[in-house]
């Protein structure tokens, strides 16, 4: 079968942006995607919109065609998909089947999210439907609650540091620095994350990725028009699994099988291993996350994230850099368009134009929906 | 179609008495810790299944699990989750504690703690269900009931 590219990525800054709506935030994006492409945006045949909760957010449903409409691509079939914190790397996914099976040639894949419309309470209550509604959400689990659970277990059975969990915090704000779309690019010290304002024990909030406005786009074309591109990366693994919504349904609670499961099958398709990937992207909604992350990949053995984290080797100039674009912890995470700005990093390392250049050959992306129920890894190669 | 739900229900219910649907089909798993037994492999799980998650057999019994269980991990919230204005509001302490606890028969839930602090909270800790209140408020304006867990 054919090959299938990113040819074309589009983005907005991530942060509070007051002056710009859901639509306004996809549009600009899905316009530099286009513009990136050198493409008309005639030759789009499809459109697929990763976003995770317009309605309770804005208010507003039905947002894959005004989002069409609005980026001149009328008449195209538009879809949007939704996984929560995955609804992005799921869209992709979307986007890179269509191509895939020969019946679309040039597919946009975004993801938006409008988070700063409702106070922060509202945010965390809309977060939280990520998880089970009535089994976890209304008797008062947060979303940071239940990861700050996984957290303690982990530092229970691994003797994990909270330490080591401000680490990664540290590392991914050191690399949002030298990013231009980044939310949070201010340096911080282990002290200050240890400091910061208790959220969900053993959380605190430099923990906790920041509630944050903001679009991301790409265009996946067939190996027939990504051949005259200037810089086609491929995508060489598209792997996706699912596992219980609730973690009280699950066997054991340091890890995240669906991570795993979709890792083995992503490393399959790629014909690649752990050892020719050399940058991550990684989903660090919470800093446990990122240590999960490490482990359930296989990057780390099970328990050692945190050590690994500690020893530095996930640094830029590291064994094997995690998060260079700062991150979802200091990039921002607006929901549905993190899977996306991902993939757009990932295509900036291997194109050689990423602010935190890591002249990579191969990385891997991992875009996690709620607590561990979504799990999306996607490879790609230059 | 809505005045068969409705009748159904009032059939259920005395007359007078509103219960919305969302909360009346709760009740068993809130008010009893109903859950299924496999009647293939003697599979536990909380709530009821529609399936046997391990084996995959359709032939489930209702099992009501006795309440008690063990701390397997739990965190203090303290964020906010009430404001001002928000119709539902959760009925709790603030902080308030948040636990998995491993029941007994095995399977585990997610809940409250409720009547203890921080510190005499601790992994692997006998608990107990209670019967309290959840929240109030909410698009039907009821207080909603449910388990909560207290240190055995
Ligand atoms: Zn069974």
């Amino acid at each position: 079968m054919s090959r299938v590219a990113i040819i074309g990525c589009g983005m907005t800054s991530f942060g509070q942006q007051w002056d710009k709506g859901l639509v306004d935030l996809a549009v600009a994006a899905s316009l530099r995607a286009m513009q990136d492409a050198g493409t008309e945006s005639r030759i789009v045949d499809a459109v697929y919109c990763g976003n995770m909760s317009s309605g309770m957010f804005t208010g507003q449903e039905h947002i894959s065609s005004m989002i069409a409409d609005a980026a001149g691509l009328r008449m195209v079939p538009s879809t949007r998909v939704e996984a929560a914190c995955a609804s992005g790397a799921v869209a992709l996914r979307q986007a890179f089947l269509a191509v895939k099976s020969g019946l679309h040639g040039c597919v946009l894949a975004l993801g938006v999210e409008k988070m700063t419309d409702v106070s922060s309470t509202m945010s965390t209550r809309i977060l939280s439907a990520a998880s089970s509604q009535d089994y976890e959400a209304s008797i008062g689990a947060t979303f940071p609650g239940l990861y700050a659970m996984l957290a303690r277990k982990h530092m229970d059975r691994y003797n994990t540091k909270e330490e080591q969990l401000a680490m990664v915090a540290v590392k991914n704000h050191d690399n949002a620095l030298a990013n231009p779309y980044a939310h949070l690019r201010k340096k911080i010290s282990v002290d200050d994350v240890m400091q910061s304002q208790r959220i969900a024990d053993p959380l605190k909030l430099l923990d906790c990725a920041p509630v944050s406005d903001g679009a991301a786009a790409v265009i996946v074309a067939s190996e027939k028009i990504a051949g005259k591109a200037d810089t086609p990366v491929w995508i060489e693994a598209s792997a996706q699994s699912s596992d219980s919504i609730s973690l009280h349904h699950r066997e054991d609670l340091t890890t995240f099988k669906a991570s795993a499961c979709a890792a083995r099958e992503a490393f399959r398709q790629a014909r690649t291993g752990l050892n020719e990937i050399d940058c991550l992207e990684l989903h660090d909604c919470f800093t446990i996350a990122e240590i999960l992350a490490l482990e359930d990949l296989g990057f780390a053995e099970k328990g050692s994230g945190g050590k690994m984290v500690e020893e530095g080797l996930t640094h830029v100039g590291g064994k094997i850099p995690a998060n260079p674009s700062g991150g979802l912890k200091a990039k921002g995470h607006p929901i549905g368009a993190s899977g996306i700005a991902q993939a757009i990093e990932a295509t900036w390392q291997l194109r050689g134009t990423a602010a935190n250049n890591t002249s990579p050959s191969k990385v891997l992306t991992h875009n996690v929906g709620g607590s561990g129920a979504t799990a999306v890894v996607h490879i790609f190669g230059r | 179609m809505l005045a068969a739900q409705e009748q159904q229900r009032s059939s259920t219910f005395s007359e007078g008495e509103k219960v919305p649907a969302r909360t009346w089909r709760n009740m068993p798993s809130f008010y009893n810790l109903t859950g299924s037994r496999c009647n293939g492999c003697s599979h536990l799980e909380f709530p009821k299944a529609a399936a046997c998650r391990k084996c995959g057999s359709q032939d489930l019994s209702e099992h009501s699990f006795s309440g008690t269980g063990k701390i397997e991990t739990y965190t203090i919230i303290r964020q906010p989750f009430n404001e001002e204005g928000m119709a539902e509001q959760l009925v709790c302490s603030s902080p308030y504690a948040i636990a998995i606890v491993r029941l007994d028969e095995g399977p585990m839930i997610t809940a409250q703690l409720a009547d203890c602090e921080a510190g005499e909270i601790a992994i692997g800790k006998p608990v107990k269900a209670v019967l309290r209140k959840i929240s109030e408020g909410g698009d039907d304006g009821l207080i909603r009931y449910g388990y909560k867990f207290v240190l055995a």
